[in-house]
């Protein structure tokens, strides 16, 4: 599929002159005139995990009081299956006080994330992470992503293995460069079990990685809390009598678009075949290298594997897929997905260990008045001897709390205004989603991880009224079409056209396996308000026994069923 | 118009004459004649008809005794006054030179016949160092006899220090003990010193002009004569001034619109630092990089209502200032100082209080003084020691409200008909009230956007860019110590100058306190500055300021002044500009190989050459 003639974008160039990643980086992070890298930098600082940002709440500002941009890094940190230990916890905490705008992000991709780094600080953030054996390694990145999976482990044995699996994945795709431990360990590193061998070779990626990010998310059925289908590459974990036997291998996922370009869009994975566990490994490295071979290095807009995809047919890459593999992939079995979101509160697992899963709004794990989450986390990580597992949808499991503990931890949420359950928020808030977007994201065009709260309480009242307020309805918000929330899964998704200007999707599936339709363009608050208020309102007196908001949409007609990526616009 | 002969001119000097006497003089010529002419009518006599037309300033005319004016100057104030004293004399018609401490022989002292002196008193006590070495020797056992001398010294200095005028002091009382002969007693001026030196000179150099009529003496080759008024000379030496140029002083400040006022600090700082662009258009004002602009605030409305209070006196109170009739509320806003009290001051409020034997104390121990007087204003004088006194009494025991002196941050090339300032507006906590230093805050809180603010232009006589546009310049600056920097890296981008741009910047903060951080990273980036030093104190857990980082460029650094570079310092007096000599000290001596002693010499010779330039306060 090699087109030779084929002229690079930008970003290729970049990497290909960057020496495995190093560029101009170690000159960038100690220049002391400017926050910012160097251009070329920019891009490749993803790779190590971060972005540059500025705060563009003050942009305009700073630019009158001729002070650059206020510069700043976010910074992520990659968390197979999104298990942290108590003493990572509280190293985070402590980072994001220290270094960081004092709060965490827990992200809808499972990791941590950082805001407000400045530049001469990243290093020392970096060490930090490596200090409790975390690392930022391919947090960002046209390279395999953190690895979604939830281990719930209250669900099953199979949990735990595929737990195993995910981590497997994980490392087998790292990046192999050392440029991370030499520019941000000087060389060092206490986690021995990353820690290339001081080679650059990438047998996997090449000098230039891949086209575009990489996406891998695992699942246990009915649970499709890692959303498997926005993935490039999703496992659907298939058991019989309590034992994992393989994997669902779902390709061609990924939830981004371009306003104005209908020849970008959203799309869901295709299931392809079903893979025995023990070669499921391989079946990750010879899908991403067949994207790394024939993925779109020109234009970045069209680099993910889903347009690789659509341009070669399913039945080519599944034929090259096999022949990479030397051996032929299994029909697809059966599953059953049946939510995408996370129950909250105390659950205890087959062997009886006690689990908490707590709601966090937007995943910001922050001090409020009268709520400090914060406060409470760090004070429970320093006696809770299970760990936290963050979610895909920016919530948090305290899991295998000790059964002494399991007061203490309940005494320290109170104390600190947390409450267990979440009960008293409603459905639609305990669903919902934000990306970050303003005030540090370059790409937003819209708030919404500081807005969507101010939403819902609008739209709580017209729940209130119609008596919906504890039925789970996905809303999910992003700041751009981007869709890092993964917005086009929700029952109702907003996509930020402009500042307070939202695009209004409405009729995806309860379960992740369908996409939602644009319903409206451009409202501000009270036309998303008032554009929802109807159909709530007919929700409430026409809803068949269990049937779902998106569901119901449909077949009243409001929208139309998106069937594929190809026709969302349709 | 004209050729209609002028009812005041004598027939036949009609408006042709004068076109036909000047025709084919340059603008600036016919600038200085103006000038001339007004000299003439001043001194209210005739030239002597020997008196020359335009160039020739200093005859050759035989005679037993010539007039000397020597200068010790700092600022350049010292070298003002002894401008206006020449001035002066040749109106009167006495020759007089002027000359420069700096490089004046020691051994030329016992040659004088009439010596008038000049000279300033830096910090606690000390000559300037254009003067150290004449200082040095006149008080040394060397000094010669000098029984034929004749003297006076007009000496500058700041009333709010303690060692007021004290190097002129010394040098009055070792003329005298020398065998001098004093031809006027000594007078002592203040900050506000113009006025008071055109006393001076008027009454010595009538002394003069009646002891020996028409003195005049052969002057030797090297000296410089300076016989036309300030501003004609300036535009006799190439500069734009036009007539309307000196027309703005204290006496009759411009009043500029202020275009622009920004705050340059970023959220969170913990300074306060403002941008303000004022409008010169019209006023004809000039100004180079290195001058600093004369701002006159008035007192904040609650300062004024505290005061009043506190002397619990009547916002209506008529007084007398000079001779002008105001209501105290007024006097007290546009013409005392309120805000800062002075040794002078405390003085004058202890006479009126001879009850509070404490104030008598206060002023004896002084050593402790200073210590009393920092942070008190005239609020918490009249609290602490309270006085029945009338509104015209405290105006008496008040100073005149002074304007304060600012580094220009703006080039005239780069900015026609604006001036731009870097202002840090001063706000603290004292016996338990607020401050505000009067006119950064007269500036930040009071002057909005179309106000006008009084203000005039000071010449820095020194604190200018090297004639050479070649040589290489090193700015060191700390906070709005960065003001005249920023007018002189836009100087030398307006006039292509080809020598090299290094600033050191430092202030607490990277991301709040980087003042004017976008105008320099494009500077660098036109190569208009060459190399930027940035030293953020706060931004780690040592302390790191600018000394740290010239160390750390002591090479370079010292290469660069091998090499003929100019080195600046501005901003803090007592801490930054020390530091920043020590750590210079250091440099020379180490990159030299030649240890302290040859370093000292060094820098000696920096300040004497000029290169090693402080504007520091």
């Amino acid at each position: 599929m090699a087109d030779t003639t084929v002229k690079l974008s930008e970003v290729e160039h970049v990497k290909d002159a960057s020496n495995y990643l190093r560029g101009t980086l170690a000159e960038s992070i100690v220049t002391p005139l400017t926050g910012a890298l160097n251009p070329d930098d920019t891009h490749l600082i993803k790779f190590h995990g971060s972005y540059q940002q500025t705060d563009r709440d003050l942009d305009s500002e700073r630019k009158r009081q001729k002070l650059e941009p206020l510069y700043s890094l976010m910074i992520r940190v990659r968390l197979p299956g999104g298990v942290a230990s108590s003493a990572q916890w509280e190293r985070m905490d402590a980072l994001a006080d220290e270094y960081g705008n004092g709060t965490l992000k827990l992200t809808t991709r499972q990791a941590f994330q950082l805001h407000g780094v400045l530049k001469r600080n990243l290093k020392k953030t970096i060490q930090g992470f490596n200090d409790v054996l975390l690392d930022s390694i391919a947090g960002c990145g046209d390279v395999n992503r953190n690895v979604m999976f939830n281990p719930n482990p209250h669900q099953s044995q199979v949990h735990a293995e595929v737990y195993e699996i995910s981590k497997a994945i994980s490392a087998h795709l790292t990046p192999r460069t050392s440029a991370y431990w030499e520019l941000w360990l000087n060389g060092e590193s206490k986690h021995n079990s990353l820690l290339s061998a001081g080679g650059d070779d990438e047998p996997i990626y090449g000098k230039t990685y891949l086209p575009r990010k990489f996406k891998i998310a695992l699942a246990v059925p009915p649970h499709n809390d890692t959303d498997i289908f926005a993935n490039d590459l999703g496992l659907i974990a298939i058991e019989e009598k309590g034992k994992l036997l393989g994997f669902n291998v779902t390709v061609g996922g990924g939830m981004g678009m371009t306003f104005g370009m209908l020849d970008t869009y959203p799309r869901l994975g295709d299931i392809i075949g079903y893979v025995p566990a023990d070669k499921v490994v391989d079946v990750c490295e010879k899908v991403v290298t067949i994207q790394r071979d024939w993925g779109n290095r020109e234009n970045r807009k069209f680099s993910r594997l889903k347009y690789t995809l659509d341009r070669v047919g399913l039945e080519v890459f599944k034929q090259e897929l096999n022949q990479r593999l030397g051996f032929e992939l299994e029909p697809a079995r059966a599953y059953e997905f049946k939510s995408s979101g996370d129950a909250f509160g105390w659950t205890t697992g087959p062997d009886g260990a006690q689990h908490l899963t707590l709601f966090v709004e937007g995943g910001r794990v922050a001090d409020r008045p009268g709520q400090q989450l914060k406060t409470a986390l760090r004070e429970i990580a320093r006696f809770h001897t299970g760990d936290f597992r963050l979610t895909g949808n920016q919530n948090l499991i305290l899991a295998n709390v000790a059964p002494e503990h399991r007061i203490l931890v309940e005494a320290t949420l109170a104390q600190h205004g947390i409450q267990v359950a979440a009960t008293q928020y409603s459905g639609l808030r305990r669903g919902a989603l934000a990306c970050v977007a303003l005030n540090t994201c370059s790409l937003a065009f819209a708030e919404a991880e500081r807005y969507i709260p101010q939403l819902v309480d609008r739209l709580d009242g017209v729940l209130a009224e119609l008596g919906l307020l504890q039925d789970d309805i996905l809303i999910r918000m992003t700041g751009c079409p981007n869709g890092c929330a993964r917005p086009y899964l929700g029952e109702i998704g907003l996509v930020g056209r402009a500042v307070g200007r939202y695009n209004l999707y409405l009729g995806a599936g309860f379960n992740g396996e369908r996409m939602n339709k644009l319903y409206k363009e451009m409202l501000d608050e009270d036309g998303i308000v008032e554009a929802l208020t109807p159909l709530l309102q007919d929700y409430a007196q026409k809803r068949q026994p269990q049937e779902r908001f998106g569901d119901f949409v449909i077949r009243q007609g409001y929208v139309q069923p998106t069937t594929h990526g190809l026709n969302f616009h349709a | 118009m004209i050729t209609a002969p002028s009812p005041i001119l004598p027939i036949g000097f009609d408006e042709a004459t004068l076109q036909q006497l000047t025709a084919g003089l340059t603008e600036q010529q016919l600038l200085w004649l103006s000038g001339y002419l007004y000299g003439r009518a001043a001194a209210g006599q005739p030239a002597p008809a020997t008196q020359p037309g335009v160039a020739a300033v200093t005859t050759a005319l035989a005679g037993p005794a010539h007039l000397t004016i020597l200068y010790g100057s700092q600022t350049g104030n010292s070298k003002k006054a002894a401008n206006i004293t020449a001035e002066i004399a040749r109106q009167k018609g006495l020759t007089a030179t002027v000359r420069d401490m700096n490089d004046y022989p020691t051994k030329d002292l016992k040659t004088e016949q009439q010596l008038l002196v000049v000279v300033s008193t830096q910090g606690e006590g000390d000559p300037p160092i254009a003067a150290e070495e004449l200082h040095q020797f006149l008080l040394s056992a060397r000094a010669p006899k000098l029984p034929e001398l004749q003297y006076a010294v007009l000496a500058l200095g700041d009333k709010s220090y303690l060692q007021f005028c004290q190097t002129g002091f010394e040098f009055d009382q070792r003329l005298a003990e020398l065998g001098g002969k004093r031809l006027l007693e000594r007078v002592d001026c203040d900050v506000e010193f113009e006025d008071e030196t055109r006393k001076w000179a008027a009454q010595v150099l009538e002394v003069l002009a009646k002891s020996a009529p028409a003195a005049v003496a052969p002057v030797p080759a090297t000296s410089v004569a300076v016989a036309a008024p300030a501003a004609v000379a300036a535009a006799l030496t190439g500069g734009l001034a036009t007539p309307a140029a000196v027309a703005y002083t204290s006496r009759n400040p411009f009043q500029a619109p202020l275009l622009e006022k920004i705050q340059l600090n970023g959220r969170g700082s913990t300074k306060e630092t403002y941008h303000l662009e004022f409008s010169l258009e019209g006023s004809g004002i000039q100004y180079e990089a290195g001058d600093a602009l004369m701002v006159q605030p008035t007192n904040r409305p609650a300062l004024v209502e505290e005061v009043l209070q506190a002397a619990h006196l009547n916002a209506n109170a008529p007084v007398r200032l000079e001779s002008t009739e105001l209501d105290l509320t007024s006097a007290l806003t546009e013409h005392l100082e309120l805000s800062v009290v002075t040794r002078d001051v405390l003085e004058r409020y202890a006479a009126l209080a001879p009850q509070h034997k404490r104030l008598r104390e206060i002023l004896e121990d002084k050593a402790q003084l200073p210590n009393y007087l920092y942070g008190r204003d005239v609020a918490d004088l009249l609290t602490e020691f309270p006085v029945e006194l009338s509104g015209q009494q405290l105006a008496a025991v008040l100073r005149p409200l002074p304007a304060r002196a600012y580094s220009i941050a703006s080039s005239l090339l780069a900015h026609p008909e604006e001036v731009h300032l870097t202002v840090g507006a001063v706000r603290y906590q004292a016996f338990g009230r607020d401050k505000h230093g009067a006119c950064s805050v007269y500036q930040a809180d009071h002057l909005n956007l179309g106000d006008t603010a009084r203000v005039w232009v000071d010449r820095n006589e020194y604190f200018k860019l090297p004639q050479d546009s070649a040589t290489d310049i090193i700015m060191v600056g700390a906070g709005t110590g960065v003001a005249p920097f920023r007018a002189f890296v836009e100087e030398r981008a307006e006039t292509g100058a080809a020598g090299r741009n290094w600033l050191v910047f430092g202030n607490p903060h990277f991301t709040t306190d980087f003042l004017y951080q976008t105008e320099w990273q494009q500077h660098l980036k036109k190569g208009t500055l060459d190399r930027l030093d940035v030293a953020f104190s706060r931004d780690q857990e040592e302390k790191v300021y600018i000394q740290h980082r010239l160390l750390e460029q002591g090479r370079r650094l010292y290469d660069q002044l091998e090499n003929g570079a100019y080195f600046y310092v501005c901003g803090d007096k007592t801490r930054m500009a020390a530091d920043v000599q020590r750590a210079l000290l250091t440099i020379i001596g180490q990159e030299s190989g030649l240890g302290e002693e040859y370093a000292a010499e060094y820098l000696k010779k920096l300040k004497k050459s000029r290169r090693f330039l402080e504007d520091v306060y």
